[in-house]
This record gives structure tokens, C-alpha cells and sequence, in this order.
């Protein structure tokens, strides 16, 4: 059985070393959070394999056997929630809708907190007129009112056609632009912040002394050192961002059509609200679990990695 | 403190022109615009012409270069023309909105005619009879009303060097005091008349130099910039009545209402703005305060889980999805149910109420103000439900906060009973966090809830936002953001002065 000793001793050094063993054993105390992060799983992997699942293109109008084309058809085992008024299946729409949105939550926030990491990062750790200009820029774009400029933006740069791209993706790309360049500044004050309290203790001074230049400083330990927060945020935006990009879409400014995104197809199923009551319900339902979702696994994240929780 | 005030009024005026800037000269470069389209428009007959387009950019004013628009947006334009201005702030009379400025213009002293020519003086801003100190010489033109009083349609002040009295003057004299709109006047022979004066009333002075200034002002030479070799000599032509929204002059609509003053719209959407978002937020402040301090000093009881549970299910609710769905429910479900159902949208009945609904059951007649109420409901329940979900979870860690403080525990070793303990110690401290959410719905009251006013297509600000954006009506749209983004900045200000008035440990450096 040397085997099996080999494997407890490992498994016994991983224990006491393995930072992520720990907060997943803190993360798993959350109930919610990890019933959220089943869930979310779920979505996501039906929505990336929305082409293997989905039992119907999203942009064919089904046609009965008499070749009259399913307009607003009720549920039945064929199309589980129905048609909708073109005679499209709407749990299909519903999963290739999740795929745009959900990866444009997932790309803006990517980048956003990157972006603001960094420059949070480079801010703190420089000072003086850099980050004087810095915090400048961030307390000028978090004064402004977000929903009615990230309105006016949609509303200036929808019509332009992105070159080497599909025309129909020229809108998702630049409403994912958009909201990365005003969703940054959380990210980096957060950053900034820890690099401040960072930036006198012992182990950036003995990297300095060993040579390191500053970006290495910031590249090799500050950013390391600050994930936990940043991560936490991050898992917060995502629900948010999946909410913005809905509300902006819902209003006519965001993804357009054909491309579907929950947002779209809220507003798209609006207009037949009272006859088809229920198809409202779907895509704002599918919204509201994944942001809540991410908010409990966010939370859950965010007791975690709290370095003051030891257990 | 005042001057760190000072260094934030500059800071304020600061953001709000970056921000203007900015989103002025985006608007403007964008592609699209107002007149998009029309040179597509398939009808030949109904297709303008490429002179119709250049007349209609002229008459948007759209033709002229980008910094010029937004100068002129602004501060207006009827300054182009002129080679001096007068700049007074002292004498400011808020000017109405929509009425064409007070313009200083020559008469020709011997046809009395207006003469269109470079070397005269405008006001910038308007001041009134007040500009015409004791002592001027005044030619008046008007008529006589009654024995030694007379209404005034053009003052113009004696020019210095001797030219000959117009005939057609029906007075004329040294001024001895102004009073609000009457002005007195002595002549040669030490006789008083009194002239009364409107806004319609022109003013005019000679040339700028070697006159008499009026006090309390100042006389700005820009004659470098519009005169014959000026910067701006070739937009000279470009002056209308336009003066500019930091005169309060924001414009007409280019799209929504064509031609109507912006003024007009927001006015007649800002009531029901104002009603929906002070409801909202006065209902939600109320449930939202005590519920989080509840939950606050009972941690971890059932009601708290309820209301953390509640207020996390209500920050991740799409809002519009939330407002469809009460419309599903109360208005669609309720109409199918036979139940008394809500209204949908809008602010008061178009037509008597349907026997069924809400409003036939209580009797409300249309137009009534219980008919507002009952379409506030609806809008209000979705905004509030937003806030409260907000509020009270910031009312509850704002307790927390301050029951770990010294001064609580101090409190409870005093042996004060729990609820002196929390209402006297720990609430008035844990409020103030509080002022910084009231304070800053102060923009959110003004702009309204864009998504609320389309769900429920409730005629408010929000909404006219909404649809001028879709409709390139940028007057609309940057009048609006202007205001919003004013109102933000002072906002902010005084939640920073109202925290150091509410807790005496925060200081400005």
C-alpha cells in the first residue's frame, strides 16, 4: 500500500499549503453560494453548447406540418416555451441570447478589471501627479450619471459598422466597449487602495533592493497581493453588467436584433405582452438568476478570501 | 472651509464644462443626426434637395464649425456681431425664457432708423434699466401716457461727442433714479418726467469707448475676435437671438416638438417626474430606515435573514423586467381574473374609467389628482422596490457599524435601557451615512428613472430623454444632461458639507 501512503502524505502537505484548499472549504459554508455556482455552471455550459442543446436554429421560423409557419405557438414537447410571433422556438432564442450575454458580461468584465486594476495599480504605487490626474479622471467619470450616458454613447456609436467583422456583431462589440470604458473605476480605486497599504511594507522594499523595477513591482507582487478584492468585484460586476447590458438592449440602444440577448428579446417580447404574457417572464427570469447568482457567490468569494478569516 | 468651498466651485465648474464638452462634440461628430436619412427618402417628390439640406443645417445651425456651436450653445450668439459686450453679474435680471434678449443697437441719429453696424455695444447678459446710471443723458422714444409720463420702446444714452437730437423723441433728460421699471428724468429746465420701461424695451449706447461706463459691470473689448481682422470675423453673420443656456436660454427642439423652446418640454414633464421620484423615494426612505435598523440590532434573527434575502433578490431584479411583470400581474392578470385591475401607463385617465378597473370601483373620475395617484402606484412600486432593496441594506451595516463603537458600549455601561441606548445614541450617528443617498437623489428626482417612465410610458423627464436620443434631438438631450450633470456636482458638494455639519470629527484639508 505504499501507494496510498505516498497519497496521504501529499494529500496532507496540499492541505496545509494549498491556499485555494482553504477558501474553497470557507466558500462551501455558504449554502447559497454554492447552489449559485451549480446553477450558474449550468447556464453557462447549456449556453456555450447552445448549438448542440437548443432543439431549433434561433432565427428559423418553424413551420407546421401543413407548412403554415408557428406563429405564438403554446408550449408543447417540441418547443417547451412556445414560439414566438415569427414562429421562432423561444427556449432556443433563450440559450443563444445567453450566450451573447453572457459573454459580453464575462469579456467587459474581464477587461474592465484588468484595465482598472492596473492603472488602480499604477496610481497608487507612483503618486504624485500621476495619481493626482488619475483619481481626477475616476471622480470625473463616477459623477457622471451612467444609464443616460451609456445611452448617449449607444445612441452616437450604434451605427458604426466594425471592419472584419460580421455587421451583426458590430453592435455587441461596441456596447461591450462601451461599458468596459465606464466600468473600470471601481476595479481601480480598489486596486489603488491596496497598493497603497502595500507599497511601504518590508517585501516591496527588499524587491526593490534586489533589483526589480517598478512595473516588476507591480506586475510581480503588488497585483498578486491584491487579486483577492479585485476577484470579489469582479464576480459582483458580472451581474451587473449583465443587468446594464440588458437594460440598454431593452431599450432599443444596446445589441441589436437579430442577434439575441436577454435584453433584446424583453424588449422584442414586450410588444405581445398580453397576449403572450409568458414569454415576457423567461428572459428577464434567466437575468435575474444568473445576477443573483454571481451577487451570492460573490459574497460567499468575498468571506473567503478574507485573509482576517483564518478557518 | 471657505476655501475649500472656492476650490470646489471651481472644481465644479470644471467638471460640468469637461463634461459638456465632451459630450457636446461627441453628439455633434457623430454619424446619423437630425437630418439622417432624409437625402434617402424615396418619394423624389418628398426628397430635399441638396440646397433644402444646406438650409435646413443653417437653420439648426448646424452648418457652422464644431467650437463654435458649442460656444454658442453656451453663451449664446447675438454677441458675434458686436465689438463690445457688457458683462454684468451684479445687475443680472433673470431674463425670460424664450423672449429675444435686450440688444443694444445704433439708431441712425437723424433718420432714427436702426442701423446695422460694427461699432456698437451689446449687453451680454441683460440688464435692465439698471444699466443707466444718475447722471446720463437719456433720449427716450415711445409715447406719452399721461402728463410728464411716458412708456419707453428704446432708450439709447446721449453720445459723448455732440451729435444733433433726433426729432421723433418724445423725451429726453438727465436720469435721477432708477426704480425697478420706472426710470425718473429731469430736464433743462428742472422739470421731472417719469418713464416706464418693459422687456421689450431696447437699450441702446453709444460706442463703448470714452463713454460713461455703467457701474457694477464691465465693458469687454472683443473686437480682437469679431471684428474685421478677428479670429471669428467670418461668423459675424451667424448672430441670432440664441443666448446660450448659461443664459437660460436652452434652445428649441429640433425633432420632438419642432420649434418649441426645450424650457417648455422639460416643463411640462417635470411635474411628473418630480411626483414619481419624491413618492418613490419618500416611500422607500420610510420603510427602508426602519427595517434596516431593525434588522441591524437583531443580527442574524429570522426577520433579518428576510430582509437580507429581500433586499438581495431586489438589488438583482432587472427593474423593467420587475415593472413588466407588476403590469402582468395587477393590470393583464388582474383584467383576465376579474379582479380590479391597475392602469398601465401614463399619468391620469384618457377617457372615463372602464366599469372593472381599479379606478371604476373607488369612483375616480378622470383628471382628478387620486386619478395621478393611482398611476404613480404602479411606476413608484418598481422604483421603490429598487431603493429599498439599496437602502435598507445600507441602513443596516450603517448600525452595525456604530453598535461596535466605544460610545454604544459606553452608553449600555452607563446602564441606559437598549432603546435609549440605540435611539439616542446609535441611530442619530448611524443616520448620517443616510444624508449622502438623500443628497444624491437629488439629480435622480430631477432626470427620473429612464427605464420606470418607459416601462410604464409615463410622461417624464426620463422618458424625454429617452426619446430625444432615439430622435437626435440633441437641445433636448443636452439641456437635459446639462442640468443632470450641475445638479450632480452640487450633490456632491453638499453631501461632503452636510457631513461635516451632521459629524463634527470630519474636517476639510
Amino acid at each position: 500500500m505504499a501507494v496510498a501512503e505516498l497519497d496521504r502524505e501529499s494529500l496532507a502537505k496540499v492541505k496545509e499549503e494549498s491556499f485555494m484548499r482553504i477558501v474553497w472549504t470557507r466558500f462551501r459554508r455558504h449554502k447559497l453560494a454554492v447552489v449559485s455556482t451549480f446553477l450558474i455552471s449550468i447556464i453557462v455550459l447549456a449556453c456555450t453548447f447552445a448549438p448542440l442543446i437548443a432543439p431549433h436554429k434561433p432565427t428559423e421560423s418553424l413551420k407546421n406540418a401543413s407548412g403554415a409557419i408557428l406563429k405564438n405557438a403554446p408550449p408543447s414537447m417540441n418547443n417547451i416555451m412556445g414560439t414566438d410571433a415569427i414562429g421562432r422556438d423561444v427556449f432556443s432564442r433563450l440559450l443563444f441570447a445567453g450566450r451573447i450575454s453572457l459573454l459580453v458580461a464575462f469579456v467587459v468584465t474581464l477587461c474592465a478589471e484588468t484595465a482598472g486594476a492596473i492603472i488602480g495599480a499604477v496610481s497608487g504605487f507612483f503618486g504624485g501627479w500621476v495619481d493626482e490626474v488619475i483619481q481626477r479622471i475616476v471622480e470625473f467619470l463616477l459623477t457622471l450619471p451612467l444609464l443616460p450616458l451609456l445611452l448617449a454613447f449607444s445612441a452616437l456609436l450604434r451605427g458604426i459598422q466594425i471592419p472584419f467583422l460580421p455587421p451583426e456583431w458590430s453592435s455587441a462589440v461596441i456596447i461591450a466597449s462601451i461599458l468596459i470604458i465606464f466600468g473600470w473605476m471601481g476595479s481601480s480605486r480598489l486596486m489603488r487602495g491596496m497598493v497603497l497599504s502595500l507599497r511601504n511594507q518590508d517585501f516591496t522594499e527588499a524587491a526593490r533592493a534586489m533589483g526589480l523595477g517598478s512595473f516588476g513591482i507591480i506586475l510581480r507582487h503588488m497585483i498578486p497581493n491584491a487579486l483577492a478584492p479585485i476577484i470579489v468585484s469582479a464576480t459582483l460586476s458580472l451581474g451587473g453588467v449583465i443587468i446594464l447590458e440588458s437594460a440598454l438592449s431593452f431599450l432599443g440602444f444596446g445589441i441589436q436584433p437579430p442577434v439575441p440577448t436577454w435584453g433584446n428579446m424583453l424588449a422584442e417580447y414586450q410588444t405581445d405582452m398580453w397576449t403572450q404574457p409568458a414569454k415576457v417572464f423567461y428572459p428577464g427570469l434567466a437575468i435575474f438568476i444568473v445576477n443573483l447568482s454571481f451577487n451570492y457567490m460573490g459574497d460567499a468569494l468575498r468571506d473567503a478570501l478574507d485573509p482576517r478569516l483564518k478557518r | 472651509m471657505t476655501n475649500y468651498l472656492i476650490r470646489r466651485f471651481f472644481q465644479m465648474i470644471i467638471v460640468v464644462l469637461l463634461s459638456t464638452v465632451a459630450i457636446y462634440v461627441l453628439l455633434n461628430i457623430a454619424p446619423g443626426g437630425p437630418l439622417a436619412g432624409m437625402r434617402n427618402i424615396g418619394d423624389r417628390r418628398n426628397r430635399p434637395s441638396e440646397a433644402d439640406m444646406a438650409r435646413l443645417r443653417a437653420y439648426l445651425g448646424i452648418d457652422k464649425p464644431i467650437f463654435l456651436r458649442y460656444l454658442t450653445w453656451l453663451i449664446g450668439d447675438d454677441w458675434l456681431g458686436a465689438d463690445w459686450v457688457y458683462v454684468s453679474l451684479g445687475n443680472y435680471r433673470s431674463p425670460k425664457i424664450g423672449a429675444s434678449g435686450v440688444q443694444l443697437e445704433i439708431r441712425d441719429p437723424n433718420t432714427g432708423d436702426k442701423v446695422p453696424q460694427w461699432n456698437y455695444a451689446r449687453f451680454w447678459v441683460d440688464p435692465g434699466p439698471a444699466i443707466l446710471n444718475p447722471g446720463y443723458t437719456i433720449w427716450v422714444w415711445g409715447e406719452q401716457t399721461a402728463s410728464r409720463q411716458f412708456r419707453a420702446d428704446a432708450i439709447q444714452v446721449k453720445p459723448a461727442t455732440g451729435t444733433a437730437r433726433p426729432e421723433d423723441l418724445i423725451a429726453f433728460g438727465k436720469v435721477l433714479n432708477v426704480v425697478g421699471q420706472t426710470i425718473t428724468i429731469e430736464d433743462a429746465g428742472g422739470v421731472h418726467s417719469t418713464i416706464t420701461v418693459n422687456e421689450a424695451t431696447r437699450y441702446t449706447f453709444p460706442e463703448g469707448e470714452g463713454l460713461p461706463r455703467p457701474e457694477g459691470g464691465l465693458w469687454l473689448n472683443i473686437s480682437g475676435l469679431t471684428g474685421s481682422n478677428g479670429l471669428l470675423r467670418q461668423y459675424s453673420g451667424f448672430n441670432s437671438d440664441n443666448r446660450g443656456i448659461l443664459r437660460m436660454d436652452f434652445g428649441w427642439s429640433w425633432k420632438l416638438a419642432v420649434g418649441q423652446p426645450v424650457t417648455d418640454l422639460l416643463k411640462s414633464r417635470l411635474g411628473n417626474t418630480l411626483i414619481l421620484m419624491t413618492t418613490a423615494t419618500v416611500v422607500s426612505l420610510i420603510i427602508a430606515i426602519p427595517i434596516g435598523i431593525y434588522s441591524g440590532v437583531h443580527q442574524y434573527s429570522g426577520v433579518d435573514y428576510a430582509v437580507t434575502t429581500f433586499a438581495f433578490f431586489g438589488s438583482a431584479m432587472p427593474v423593467f423586467w420587475f415593472g413588466l411583470m407588476l403590469i402582468l400581474l395587477f393590470s393583464h392578470g388582474f383584467k383576465q381574473w376579474g379582479l380590479p385591475y391597475m392602469p398601465t401607463g401614463g399619468t391620469v385617465l384618457v377617457r372615463e374609467a372602464t366599469v372593472g378597473s381599479m379606478e371604476a370601483l373607488l369612483n375616480v373620475s378622470k383628471g382628478t389628482f387620486v386619478d395621478r395617484i393611482m398611476h404613480i402606484v404602479l411606476p413608484a412600486t418598481m422604483l421603490s422596490l429598487l431603493y429599498l432593496a439599496g437602502w435598507s441594506r445600507y441602513m443596516r451595516s450603517s448600525m452595525l457599524e456604530v453598535l461596535r463603537q466605544d460610545y454604544v458600549r459606553t452608553a449600555r455601561a452607563k446602564g441606559l435601557i437598549e432603546r435609549v441606548v440605540i435611539i439616542k445614541h446609535a441611530l442619530r450617528n448611524a443616520l448620517i451615512p443616510i444624508i449622502t443617498i438623500v443628497v444624491f437623489q437629488l439629480p435622480g428626482i430631477f432626470g427620473g428613472a429612464i427605464l420606470t417612465e418607459t416601462v410604464f410610458s409615463y410622461p417624464g423627464i426620463g422618458r424625454l430623454y429617452f426619446e430625444a436620443l432615439g430622435q437626435s434631438d440633441w437641445p433636448v438631450v443636452m439641456s437635459i444632461l446639462f442640468i443632470q450633470a450641475i445638479l450632480v456636482v452640487v450633490a456632491t458638494l453638499l453631501g461632503d458639507v452636510l457631513y461635516t455639519v451632521v459629524d463634527p470629527r470630519i474636517r476639510f484639508k
